[in-house]
C-alpha cells in the first residue's frame, strides 16, 4: 500500500534522508528504529507533506498515487495518519470540536453527510475507553496543558475515530509511564487489522514487546541499513547500534 | 503562511455593499445652527433638546480633531456631508409597519433582519434604523408589558421627557471630545432602552443599523436605563453599501446602571470597510460610548467584535462610582487591507471594592493597522479596586502592525491592577497538525484565529455569537468554541 | 577603582578590564571595541552618553542615583549593539527631588542580548520617571526590560516603555515588565508598557502589575513571630532584591544591597 523509492530530502539545505526504500503492505506491522539524528523522524514528516522538508528526489507511492504533490490535509483524507512526537498545543480549539472537523472532513469527501455533535459523541465515547480517558478530556483546548502521557493518548484516540489505511506512530512510547504504554500498546493492538499498516518510529525495543512488528528497519545517517524480522529489534536492544554503524 | 491563504482568507466580497433605491429626503450638506434649527423641527422636538443641540453645536466650533489616534485619514470636511437623511414615507409618522416603504423592509430582509409580524426574529427585540430614521421596532408590546421601554430616541423624547432629560448627555457630555460634541448637535436617531426598578428584560434586545445615503453621516445616540436591580442585553449590528466616498458615523452610547442593576451590550461591527485592493471608501467609525455605573453592586458589560469600517476610533468604557461595582470590556478587532482601529477601554474606579476585566484580542492581516489603547485608572476613593488585563495581539503577513498601548494610573495603597500582553503567531506546525488531521489549510487558520478569540465570543449571546464566528471568516459554526 | 573623566572613552578591540570603570558626567561616549569586555559604574550620572557595544564585545553598566534630597536628577543614555554583543544595564534609584531617565536601545546587530533593570525606592514627595525605547532594527535579538518601583508616602513614579520592532526584525524575542509596589494611599504609581509591532514572526510581550504587600505572606510571617514592621521590611526587601540578584558584579552588587537596607529603613 505504501511503496517508498530511493527518497532524499532535506531541511535548509541540509540533506537528511539519503535514499530510502520501503515498502509496506496491508496488515503489516513495521519498525523503524535508528539512533537520534538518523533521520527516522524526518521519513514520517515527509511522507505526510511537512512544508519544513522538501523532496530533492524519489517518489512515495500510496496505493499506487504518488502523493508527493499533494497538500497534507488530502493526504491524510486518502487515509494517511501521523502520531505525533510532539503534538502543538493550540489554544482555545475545543478539543472534541477538533476531531469531529477532521472526521467530517474525511466524510465529506466520501460523500457522506457530516455527523452532528450528539451522533459524534455516542461515536467518540467506545474510543475514549480504549485509550481509558474520562470525558472531559474532550472539553479541553486540543492538546493544551495535556501531560506527555495525555498527549500520545490524544493522537491514539485521534487514529481510532479517524481509522486510517497506514499509520505512522513517531516516538509514542517516548515520555510515557509503563501503565500509559500498556494503554497506548493495547489500543494499538485493537486497530491492527488485515488492511491496514502500522509504522512504529521508536529509538528503543521496549514498545516491541507490546507491539509485535513483522519487519524491523535500522535507519542511521539518512538510510535504511538494516532490515530483518523482530529478532532484529532484540539483537540491537542487545548490542546497541554501535553494532551496525 | 502561504500568500495564497491569505488573499483567500483575507479578500472575501463584502456581502451588505448594495445600495437600496429608496426616496430619500436629504437635508442640504453643511453644518449650521440653520440646519440644527431644522433637524429639531422635523423630529417635533421639545425646546429644551433644542437647546441641548445648540449648546452642543457652538461647543463643537471651539473644539478641533483629536490628532493623537493611531489613524491616518486625509482631512475631514465636515461641511460636505449630509446630517439628515430620512426614507420618504407616506405619512408624516409611522404608526405601523404598513406605513413603511416595502423597498425598505426588503432591505433589512436581504440584511437577516426580517422585521414583518410573520417573519420578526424570536427572542429578540429590533429596532431598524436607516440613515437618520427608525423605521421599526418590533414587539414593543410585549416588552412594555414587561415593563421595557424599547423605543427610538425621538419617540423617548416626547413620552419621557423627564427620564431623558436627566440622563442624556449625563454620562458623555457635550464636552467630552469633538465627535462627542458634533453627535450631540445632530444626532438624528438612535434607541432608548428604560428599564424601571425590578424588571428584567424577557429578552435581547437589538438595534440595527444601516447607513444607505452616499455622502450623509449617521449620528445616532443610544440611551440605556437600567434602574435598581434590572438587566437588560443589547446589541448593535450595522452595515453600510459600498461607496468610493468614506462616510463619516459619529455615534454615542450612553449606559447608566443604579443599585443591583446591569447592563450587557454588545456590537458586532461590520460597517464597509472600503476597497480591499484601493483602500477607497469605507466608514469612518468614530464613537463614544461609555457606561456610569451608578448604582452599589452594578455591572455593564461591553462586548465587541470589530470587523468593519475603514478607520475604528472607539473605546468604550466603564465609569464605576457605586462600591463593588463591576465593568468588563471583551473586545475582538480584526484589521485587514487598508483598515486602521484603534480601539481598546477605560476603566474609572470610583468606588471601593469595585473590578473590571479587558480582554482584548487584536487580529492584524493586509496593510492594516490595529492599536489597543486602554487606561485602568484607580482614584483614591477606590480602595481595594481591582483590575486584570490580558491584551492579545496576532499577526497575519508582513505588511500589518500591531501596536499594544495600555496606561495604569494607580493613586490609592490598596488597589491592584495585572496587565499582560502578547503577540501571537500562527505556527507552521499548528497549521501542519489540522492538515495531517485531514482538515484543509483554510479552516485550519480560521479555527485556531477563532481559537484565538474564544475568550471574547463565549461573552456574546449565542443568537450573535454564530454570526461574528461566521463574520471572522470562519466556517467552523458552533462545533469548536 | 579607575576614574576615568574624559568625555569620550574608547575602548580597542580585544580588551578585558576586570574591575568596573568609574563614568562621571563628563563622559558623553564609550566605545567598546569588538570582542572587548568592559564594565561602567555611573555614581549620579547627569546629562546623556552614547554606549556603543562592538561585536561580540560584552558590557554591562550600573547606574546608581543617590544623590541629595533635593537634586534634580536627568539622566538621558543610549545604548547601539551590534551583532552577537551582550550588554546589561542597570539603573538603581532612591535620591533626588526628581529623576527624569532616558534609556533607548538601538539594536543595530543581529544575535545580541539586550538586558535592562531599573529598581526605584522612592519615599517622601519624590517623583521618578523612566522612558525606555527597545528599537529592534535587525532579526534575532533578544531583548528583556525589568523594571520595578517602590513608592511610599507621597512619592510617584512613572515607567513609560515601548518595544518598537521593525518588519524586518523576524524573530526578536522581547519582554518587558514593570512591577509596582505602592505602600501608601497618597503615592502614585503609572505604567505604560508598549507594544509596536511590524513583523509576524516575533515573540513579543509585556506585562505590569501595580499591587500591594500580600497580605496572606504578612499574616504568615507574622504568625512565625515577626512584628508587623519587620515583616513588611523582609517583604519589601524581597520584592526589590529580585533585581538586584542579577547585578552580576559582586562589589556593586553588595553597594547597592547595602543602600536598599538603608533605604528601606526609612520607609
Amino acid at each position: 500500500m505504501l511503496e517508498i523509492k530511493n527518497l532524499h530530502a532535506k531541511i535548509n539545505d541540509t540533506p537528511i534522508l539519503k535514499g530510502i526504500s520501503l515498502t509496506i503492505k496491508p496488515g503489516e506491522v513495521h519498525a523503524i528504529m535508528g539512533p537520534n539524528g538518523s533521520g527516522k523522524s524526518t521519513l514520517s514528516k515527509v511522507i505526510s507533506g511537512h512544508p519544513a522538508y522538501d523532496v530533492t528526489s524519489g517518489e512515495v507511492l500510496f496505493e499506487g498515487q504518488n502523493i508527493l504533490e499533494l497538500d497534507p490535509d488530502v493526504r491524510a483524507r486518502l487515509g494517511l495518519f501521523l502520531a505525533f512526537q510532539y503534538p502543538v498545543e493550540i489554544p482555545g480549539v475545543h478539543n472534541a470540536g477538533f476531531l469531529r472537523m477532521a472526521y467530517n472532513a474525511r466524510r465529506k469527501e466520501n460523500g457522506q453527510e457530516e455527523v452532528d455533535p450528539m451522533e459524534f459523541d455516542e461515536l467518540i465515547r467506545s474510543k475514549l475507553n480504549l485509550v481509558e480517558m474520562e470525558p472531559d478530556f474532550l472539553e479541553r483546548a486540543v492538546n493544551q496543558g495535556f501531560s506527555g502521557g495525555e498527549k500520545k493518548r490524544n493522537e491514539i484516540l485521534q487514529m481510532l475515530v479517524l481509522e486510517p489505511k497506514l499509520a505512522f506512530l513517531d516516538e509514542t512510547d517516548s515520555g510515557l509511564d509503563i501503565d500509559a504504554l500498556r494503554i497506548v500498546s493495547k489500543a494499538v493492538n485493537a486497530y491492527k487489522k488485515p488492511e491496514v499498516g502500522i509504522v512504529l518510529v521508536t529509538h528503543y525495543q521496549r514498545l516491541l514487546n507490546y507491539i509485535v512488528p513483522d519487519v524491523v528497519h535500522v535507519m542511521a545517517n539518512g538510510v535504511i541499513i538494516k532490515s530483518g524480522d523482530k529478532s532484529l529489534a532484540l539483537a540491537l536492544e542487545e548490542k546497541g547500534y554501535e553494532w551496525l554503524l | 503562511m502561504s500568500q495564497q491563504l491569505l488573499n483567500d482568507i483575507t479578500t472575501r466580497d463584502y456581502p451588505y455593499g448594495f445600495t437600496s433605491n429608496i426616496e430619500t429626503e436629504v437635508a442640504p450638506k453643511g453644518l449650521s445652527e440653520d440646519v440644527i434649527r431644522m433637524i429639531s423641527k422635523k423630529k417635533n422636538e421639545p425646546e429644551f433638546m433644542l437647546e441641548f443641540r445648540l449648546k452642543a453645536y457652538r461647543h463643537w466650533l471651539t473644539l478641533t480633531e483629536p490628532k493623537w489616534p493611531n489613524v491616518t485619514y486625509p482631512e475631514i470636511n465636515f461641511q460636505d456631508i449630509h446630517y439628515y437623511a430620512a426614507p420618504k414615507a407616506p405619512k408624516k409618522k409611522l404608526e405601523s409597519l404598513d406605513d413603511v416603504d416595502p423597498e425598505l423592509l426588503k432591505t433589512f430582509e436581504k440584511l437577516g433582519i426580517p422585521l414583518t409580524e410573520q417573519k420578526k426574529l424570536a427572542n429578540v427585540a429590533v429596532d431598524a434604523i436607516f440613515d437618520s430614521v427608525s423605521v421599526a421596532t418590533t414587539y414593543k408590546d410585549k416588552l412594555l408589558k414587561a415593563g421595557v421601554v424599547f423605543c427610538p430616541l425621538s419617540e423617548a423624547v416626547e413620552k419621557y421627557p423627564d427620564i431623558v432629560k436627566k440622563y442624556l448627555g449625563s454620562v458623555v457630555p457635550h464636552t467630552d471630545n469633538f465627535y462627542a460634541a458634533l453627535n450631540a448637535a445632530v444626532f438624528s436617531e438612535g434607541s432608548f432602552v428604560y428599564l424601571p426598578k425590578n424588571t428584567v428584560s424577557p429578552m435581547e434586545l437589538s438595534t440595527y443599523f444601516r447607513i444607505n445615503t452616499e455622502e450623509s453621516g449617521q449620528f445616532e445616540r443610544t440611551l440605556i436605563v437600567c434602574e435598581e436591580n434590572s438587566y437588560v442585553s443589547y446589541l448593535e449590528g450595522c452595515t453600510a453599501p459600498k461607496f468610493d466616498t468614506n462616510q463619516l458615523h459619529a455615534a454615542v452610547v450612553e449606559l447608566v446602571t443604579l443599585d443591583n442593576a446591569e447592563i450587557k451590550y454588545s456590537t458586532v461591527q461590520n460597517w464597509f470597510s472600503g476597497d480591499p485592493v484601493t483602500g477607497k471608501g469605507g466608514i469612518y467609525n468614530f464613537v463614544t460610548k461609555r457606561g456610569k455605573c451608578l448604582g452599589k453592586n452594578s455591572k455593564i458589560s461591553w462586548t465587541q467584535i470589530e470587523t468593519g469600517s475603514a478607520i475604528t476610533w472607539k473605546y468604550p468604557s466603564c465609569v464605576l462610582i457605586g462600591d463593588n461595582s463591576i465593568g468588563e470590556f471583551y473586545s475582538v478587532a480584526l484589521t485587514n487591507h487598508f483598515q486602521q482601529a484603534d480601539t481598546g477601554t477605560k476603566m474609572i474606579h470610583i468606588g471601593k471594592n469595585t473590578k473590571s476585566t479587558i480582554v482584548s484580542k487584536g487580529i492584524s492581516a493586509g496593510k492594516s493597522h490595529n492599536t489597543y489603547r486602554g487606561l485602568v485608572q484607580m482614584n483614591k476613593s477606590a480602595h481595594h479596586a481591582n483590575n486584570f488585563t490580558q491584551c492579545d495581539s496576532m499577526l497575519i503577513g508582513n505588511a500589518c502592525s500591531a501596536n499594544t498601548f495600555p496606561t495604569i494610573d494607580v493613586k490609592n495603597g490598596s488597589s491592584t491592577v495585572g496587565h499582560e500582553a502578547t503577540t501571537v503567531k500562527i505556527s507552521e506546525d499548528q497549521i501542519f497538525y489540522f492538515q495531517q488531521r485531514g482538515i484543509s489549510m483554510e479552516d485550519a487558520m480560521a479555527t485556531i484565529i477563532n481559537g484565538f478569540c474564544k475568550d471574547v465570543f463565549k461573552e456574546l449571546p449565542t443568537e450573535f455569537a454564530v454570526e461574528a464566528t461566521q463574520l471572522l471568516g470562519l466556517k467552523l459554526e458552533n462545533s469548536v468554541g | 577603582m579607575a576614574t576615568l573623566s574624559k568625555t569620550i572613552l574608547t575602548f580597542e578591540p580585544g580588551v578585558m578590564i576586570n574591575t568596573p570603570i568609574q563614568v562621571t558626567s563628563e563622559t558623553t561616549q564609550i566605545q567598546v571595541g569588538k570582542g572587548a569586555h568592559v564594565d561602567f559604574e555611573l555614581l549620579n550620572y547627569q546629562g546623556s552618553l552614547l554606549v556603543e557595544v562592538g561585536d561580540n564585545a560584552r558590557c554591562t553598566l550600573l547606574s546608581n542615583t543617590h544623590c541629595g534630597p533635593q537634586t534634580h536628577h536627568a539622566e538621558t543614555i543610549r545604548i547601539i549593539t551590534h551583532t552577537h554583543s551582550h550588554f546589561q544595564g542597570f539603573w538603581f534609584s532612591e535620591g533626588g527631588a526628581e529623576t527624569q531617565r532616558t534609556l533607548t536601545v538601538d539594536v543595530q546587530g543581529e544575535h545580541a542580548l539586550i538586558k535592562l533593570n531599573g529598581l526605584a525606592i522612592l519615599n517622601t514627595t519624590q517623583t521618578h520617571t523612566t522612558h525606555t525605547f527597545m528599537n529592534h532594527h535587525v532579526p534575532n535579538c533578544e531583548t528583556h526590560q525589568f523594571f520595578k518601583h517602590i513608592v511610599a508616602n507621597e512619592a510617584q513614579c512613572e515607567f513609560n516603555g515601548l518595544v518598537y520592532v521593525n518588519e524586518i526584525a523576524q524573530k526578536t524575542d522581547s519582554y518587558q515588565a514593570n512591577h509596582n509596589l505602592v505602600l501608601s494611599d497618597n503615592a502614585r504609581a503609572i505604567s505604560r508598557p508598549q507594544l509596536k509591532i511590524f513583523a509576524d514572526d516575533v515573540k513579543c510581550s509585556h506585562g505590569a502589575t501595580v499591587g500591594q504587600l500580600d497580605e496572606e505572606q504578612l499574616f504568615y510571617l507574622k504568625t512565625r513571630g515577626l512584628p508587623l514592621a519587620q515583616a513588611r521590611s523582609i517583604l519589601i526587601s524581597g520584592f526589590a532584591e529580585e533585581i538586584i540578584d542579577r547585578i552580576p558584579l559582586e562589589g556593586l552588587r553588595k553597594n547597592i544591597f547595602l543602600q536598599l537596607k538603608k533605604q528601606l529603613e526609612t520607609l
